[in-house]
């Protein structure tokens, strides 16, 4: 295991490390001046000189890339170039919002996604089954900017039970603290801090169930394959000889063992998810890093693009690099597969 | 036994050819074929096809339903979005940028990821082994993120967004083409060949290729409806196709904003997705099914 948890660590290591040496290159790739680009205050600014001692603007290009490090490791981002505040402040806000909604839905669509397909597992072949998996194949193919138009037209425009935009009603006087909206409620010396809750809540649900169908939907899937395929082993077809009930034999003996497929695709999953919450935050103005981003985009700001780019991808390594350890440490036939040992 | 046919040759057919006859006796999956091939039919004559040009307006008919309500007009047939164009043109032509387009951005990354996949599933050196390590980190990365990095270096704009996708899509390419690769060299016909003194090239285009053919076109499926989906994302947020070319993903972006006046300006754009993705994932599906049952017999 110790083996397993330095190799792994080595090759999340690295993978940060080659992060940051493009993250650094970013800067000549952008158009401009590449202090500019690297800390947002503009070659006018009386600032200017300031920054360019700090990130080495005369040195060569390794004592750039170790100034550059360094601000990296001390939170000094820079600012943005375009409302000139601080960028890593803003990036650990934009973030835990996105993590909040990601967190949920990722756990909405384990729930329902891996019942489901066992579910359809254990009855193949019947039409529960031909059902299930027939709204699996149509359900991932909504591309999920639709669905989030059809879930408005439906529960905001046709019947109106929730609100469609942001994290909260204004009204709550809620602060910004630390970005996660159910956070900051609980932390918030409001009087009206259940009904505030609540309003979160409603202002939560459309885009979680959103972000939350594709990677269901996928889950489901490959649950029921992995589950169909474990079912066909002999030991499954030892279990049943000795009269186990079918509920049983799906929920002891097949599950356990397809969960091990499932959680190599998890990381997929959450890259996937990751990917869409851009989508998803756009459309329902949720101040997460996706939408932050975008604004950077279309606004040209480079150091904010930089940022929510290194913390997206950071992000989806960290997470497999979890998975990973998990896996190697839950299943020690993952261990076996590679080193021979246990 | 006498042979009548005295040029008679047993005919062996090729693992796409077999997985094909298991292919053809799935309805969902030649009828989702067809519709595949009608679409293509339809994208390829839309310039013919369209009634009105994209681009023109009817200030007389703004925002008018389909011509199967009661408000309707036969004249357009699908009506009309918020300046008067029509919509049955629009979504002719956009099925051009929907369709026709992430179409020849698949062939071209195939091209190129499926080239290098060969070279480096063949060469099992130090190089096989780091490719192979960097690829599978850059994989934990999804495509549309990728493709969402490259635009952000580059710009938005159409041009910028096909580059991205197709730089997104290259990885899978290689990744399915090396490991499948690696996976049949280590089978006894391929030893058998080497033993013959096949070299490496006929190796490669006569005994491995027809083998992994059946799983580089389910990767092709795959990535189509990757393809689709990544180029209609990227114009729905405003950084793929630009404001007056018609595009599913854009119409639907622009649609955002009057759903509750005109909810066909949303719905039909997205149901022609629907039913393009839909299809394609069918054929991916049947297909992959297909290969599994091969492999199983």
């Amino acid at each position: 295991m110790t083996r397993f948890l330095i190799n792994r660590l080595l090759y999340l290591v690295l993978a940060i490390w080659l992060l940051t040496i493009f993250s650094f290159c970013l800067n000549w790739l952008f158009p401009g001046d590449v202090i500019t680009n690297m800390s947002g205050i503009r070659p006018l600014s009386p600032n200017y000189d300031m920054a360019f001692q700090l990130r080495g603007g005369d040195s060569n290009l390794f004592i750039q890339y170790s100034y550059y490090l360094q601000n990296l490791i001390n939170f000094d981002w820079g600012v943005s170039l375009v409302s000139q505040k601080p960028v890593w402040a803003e990036a650990t806000r934009t973030f835990m919002a996105t993590f909040e909604i990601l967190l949920l839905g990722l756990l909405l669509a384990l729930l329902t996604g891996l019942p489901l397909g066992a579910l359809a597992a254990a009855r193949y072949k019947s039409p529960v089954d031909k059902v299930i998996i027939s709204t699996a194949i149509g359900g991932y193919s909504i591309p999920v900017f639709w669905l989030a138009q059809l879930l408005i037209l439906l529960f905001a425009v046709k019947i109106p039970w929730l609100p469609i935009t942001g994290q909260i009603d204004p009204l709550y006087l809620i602060e910004p603290k630390t970005g996660s909206i159910l956070i900051d409620v609980m932390l918030s010396q409001s009087e009206h801090k259940t009904d505030a809750l609540y309003n979160a809540l409603a202002h939560m649900v459309l885009p979680v169930v959103v972000l939350a169908s594709l990677p269901s939907m996928l889950l489901l899937r490959m649950m029921r394959n992995t589950t169909v395929e474990v079912m066909q082993k002999p030991y499954v077809k030892a279990v049943r000889a000795r009269g186990l009930s079918p509920f049983r034999v799906v929920t002891r003996h097949a599950v356990p063992n397809a969960i091990q497929g499932i959680i190599q695709q998890l990381t997929f999953i959450f890259g996937l998810m990751l990917a869409n919450s851009v989508i998803v935050e756009s459309i329902f103005n949720w101040p997460g890093i996706g939408s932050w981003l975008l604004k950077a985009i279309i606004e040209r700001d480079y150091p904010v693009i930089q940022a929510a780019l290194l913390i997206l991808v950071a992000t989806t390594l960290v997470v497999n690099f979890i998975f990973d350890i998990y896996r190697g440490w839950r299943f020690p036939i993952v261990r076996e597969e590679r080193y021979g040992t246990a | 036994m006498a042979q009548p046919d005295l040029y008679y040759k047993d005919n062996n057919p090729s693992p796409l050819q077999l997985v094909w006859y298991s292919f053809r006796g799935r309805t969902a999956a030649m009828f989702a074929l067809w519709v595949l091939i009608a679409l293509l039919a339809v994208t390829l004559l839309s310039p013919i096809l369209i009634p009105y040009s994209p681009a023109q307006q009817f200030s007389d008919a703004i925002s008018l339903p389909p011509s199967w309500t009661q408000q309707g007009n036969i004249q357009f047939m699908f009506g009309t979005d918020d300046l008067g164009r029509d919509m049955l043109s629009r979504m002719l032509i956009g099925s051009l940028y929907s369709f026709a387009l992430p179409l020849t951005i698949v062939i071209v990354s195939s091209t190129f990821g499926i080239f290098i996949g060969a070279l480096a599933g063949v060469d099992r050196n130090f190089k096989y082994q780091l490719l192979g390590h960097v690829f599978d980190r850059v994989l934990t990365i999804p495509s549309f993120l990728l493709a969402l990095v490259i635009i952000a270096i580059l710009g938005p704009g159409l041009g910028n967004a096909i580059i991205a996708i197709t730089l997104s899509l290259i990885p899978q390419f290689i990744y399915v083409t090396r490991n499948a690769v690696h996976s049949e060299w280590q089978k006894d016909y391929v030893t058998a060949s080497r033993l013959n003194g096949c070299s490496d090239t006929y190796l490669m285009y006569r005994v491995i290729l027809p083998n992994i053919t059946p799983a580089l076109v389910m990767q092709l499926t795959v990535a189509l409806s990757v393809a689709i989906m990544d180029i209609a994302a990227l114009s729905f947020l405003g950084l793929g196709v630009q404001a007056p070319t018609p595009e599913w993903g854009s119409m639907l972006s622009r649609s955002l904003d009057e759903v509750y006046l005109s909810p066909w300006s949303m719905v039909l754009p997205g149901i022609a997705l629907f039913i393009t993705i839909t299809s394609i994932n069918v054929v991916g599906d049947s297909l992959r099914r297909s290969i599994k049952q091969r492999m199983d017999n």
